[in-house]
């Protein structure tokens, strides 16, 4: 059973290393684990917010991939309604509600992350969960999509999300921050 | 990957004359066994059913059950590129024995069951999530699976050295039956082991001997691998000197001997020459393109770098493109809404290179405009003159008209008021005599004045049946 979804993996990850119609997304493993990867998302000038910002992030994979979802971790500092933020536990522990923290920093929240069969949060229908048909593909391309549009209906990042519908102009000034930082990094 | 044939293992063993009269004897005796080979087989393949059902053949092709591969249909390597469409969208692999819904979406039937099994009450179809449930899946057509049951996959053990392209729905049969690197049960009743089929003969091949060499005990199946491995005395055979050399010598050896052939260290630069160790430094020292090669090394660095500068330089100028032409783009839809406001009659739509042709333009335009309703401005005025002079003149008739008729009144107002005045002077003739010389004097007064009226009158009368036709 493992090794199945191992060499779903295998093949998917061949596949979008050799795929050239995917802009803007890099990935490899970690420690040569097929259940890690490592992805790097490069955001299209375009975006009103994080345009020309390089990310990196983690996809963590189940066992039995692909019937349930992978996880998917930001390393760079992002400050964004569906992901929580970097920030000292302190600060950390005041900002997050009650759903929040079940997951720990970085992690993104967007629904098709979310398995099929539960729902902690009650705000999505099962219409917008997991499926087994989504690859990572999709899932880096959801979540540059939520880069762009975030959803604060069910925000993961209170402050953030508050900030976005409020003040637009600081929210936007926070992006440029990250941007900035996830350039320094390279 | 190189398992010893049995040529192989004869080859590498000169000194042993008994092992080798052993082996030749097998491999006689292999082609008279063929036989026994296939009664095995079926007493193989009857005991792979007692121990493998077909359901758990999902575990890795790199491990092994007791000799026996296992493989999973979802991890073979396909020999040609399979079209999209017959892609699992779970496993995306070609599907293995696909089911569809309702909705006509296509899975393995096993991928679509795990994944409805994963779901809550309320079944949907993984892809278009339309409801559904477990029993309304239905098998494809049966030309359809064995179309995908004919693609052509690598053997599952062509990690072992397996060159052979099959049928997908043939791989079991051919690891059953015919492949040479699956591991078989060895031939010798006493013997629980497995080797490779290709080197299974009657003989077992596990039963240790020493070897020739060093005197370890060793099975023959492993005696290759440890002459090359880990035995320390065995002396390889040079290619190039054809001396022997012992094992732990040999790697030492390879980068000495004067009679290997090398070529020259510029031959990636250019330099064709070959010749052996012993003769190659006396080239070295001559050759132009060994000297040059730092230098050409160097330039080829300085390439490489320019080369992935220039990339950079030209990802950058593709961004930059991009924006230019958004910049474009929003100009000329601002100079488009521009010109639909102007509302032009007539040109509007005519593309303008520059801001001042346009104005031009418009200014011309424009005049066209004003001159024309000039014109239309004095056309008007003397379409008004004609039609006020009409009714005047008109008027003026009426008018002399009215004149006539007024002054024929008067006449006649005349006449009556004389009539009336010669009544009453003869009235007064007849009252007194003085009075009669009055009263004739007055009448010849009145014959006179009503004389004069009369054609007056005629006129008058002509005057108004004049009008009268002017009228009609």
């Amino acid at each position: 059973m493992a090794s199945a979804a191992a060499g779903l993996l295998g093949r998917q990850l061949k596949q979008m290393q050799t795929d050239k119609d995917i802009p803007g997304i890099s990935c490899g493993l970690v420690d040569d684990n097929v259940f890690e990867w490592e992805v790097m998302l490069m955001i299209s000038d375009e975006d009103r917010h994080y345009g020309g910002g390089f990310f990196r992030a983690r996809l963590t994979f189940p066992e039995d991939y692909p019937l349930m979802p992978p996880k998917m971790k930001f390393e760079s500092p992002i400050f964004h309604p569906n992901s929580i933020q970097f920030s000292s536990p302190d600060t950390d522990s005041a900002n997050l509600g009650s759903s929040s923290k079940v997951y720990p920093n970085g992690e993104v929240c967007i629904s098709i992350l979310h398995p099929p069969e539960e729902d902690k949060y009650g705000y999505e229908s099962a219409s917008e969960r997991w499926s087994p048909v989504q690859s990572p593909e999709t899932i880096l391309l959801s979540v540059i999509s939520m880069l762009g549009s975030p959803n604060d209906e069910s925000p993961a990042n209170l402050e953030a999300a508050k900030m976005w519908r409020e003040d637009p102009k600081e929210f936007r000034k926070r992006c440029r921050a990250n941007v900035r930082a996830s350039l320094g990094d390279e | 990957m190189d398992d010893p044939s049995v040529d192989e293992l004869l080859m590498g063993d000169p000194s042993s004359s008994v092992l080798s009269d052993r082996l030749l004897s097998d491999q006689e005796a292999l082609t008279e066994s063929r036989s026994y080979t296939r009664l095995m087989d079926a007493d193989l393949r009857a005991r792979l059913q007692l121990r493998r059902p077909t359901s758990s053949r999902t575990i890795s092709n790199k491990s092994t059950e007791n000799g026996f591969s296992v493989w999973d249909i979802r991890n073979l390597e396909y020999a040609t590129e399979v079209d999209d469409n017959l892609m699992c969208p779970i496993c995306h692999s070609p599907f293995v024995s696909p089911a569809a819904l309702k909705c006509q979406h296509i899975f393995c039937r096993q991928c679509l069951s795990e994944a409805l099994s994963h779901q809550q009450d309320n079944k949907t179809c993984p892809t278009c999530r339309r409801p559904t449930s477990s029993n309304s899946m239905v098998a494809l057509p049966k030309v359809i699976c064995r179309m995908l049951e004919e693609l052509r996959v690598k053997c599952p053990l062509a990690f072992r050295g397996c060159n052979e392209i099959i049928p997908r729905g043939n791989v079991q049969t051919h690891l059953d039956r015919y492949c040479g690197y699956e591991e078989v049960l060895c031939p010798s009743e006493d013997c629980d082991q497995y080797l490779p089929r290709r080197l299974a003969g009657k003989e077992c091949l596990h039963e240790p001997l020493p070897c020739p060499d060093c005197g370890e005990e060793v099975s023959l199946l492993n005696l290759n691998n440890h002459r090359m491995g880990s035995c320390k005395v065995a002396e390889i055979i040079c290619t190039d000197c054809s001396s022997s050399v012992p094992k732990s010598m040999y790697e030492d050896h390879i980068t000495s001997c004067m009679e290997t052939v090398l070529k020259c260290t510029a031959s990636k630069y250019g330099c064709d020459f070959t010749a052996k160790r012993s003769v190659m430094q006396e080239h070295i020292e001559s050759c132009a393109l060994v000297k040059l090669a730092p230098t050409i090394a160097l330039q080829n660095d300085r390439l490489g770098e320019h080369a992935r500068a220039l990339k950079h330089l030209q990802q950058k100028n593709a961004v930059h493109e991009a924006f230019l032409d958004t910049v474009k783009d929003t100009l000329a839809t601002i100079a488009s809404a521009d010109l639909a406001t102007s509302s032009l009659p007539s040109d509007s739509a005519a593309p303008f290179d520059s801001p001042l042709s346009h104005l031009l333009s418009l200014h011309e335009a424009l005049r066209e405009e004003v001159s024309r309703v000039s014109a239309a401005v004095s056309d008007l005025d003397a379409k008004t003159d004609t039609a006020f002079l009409n009714s005047s003149l008109r008027a003026k008739e009426e008018a002399a008209h009215r004149d006539a008729v007024l002054a024929q009144l008067r006449v006649q107002l005349q006449w009556l008021v004389s009539s009336r005045l010669q009544g009453i002077h003869a009235a007064r003739a007849g009252a007194g005599a003085l009075g009669i010389s009055d009263t004739r004097r007055n009448s010849n007064d009145a014959e006179s004045s009503s004389a004069r009226p009369l054609p007056s009158t005629r006129r008058g009368s002509d005057g108004l049946g004049n009008g009268g036709r002017e009228k009609l």
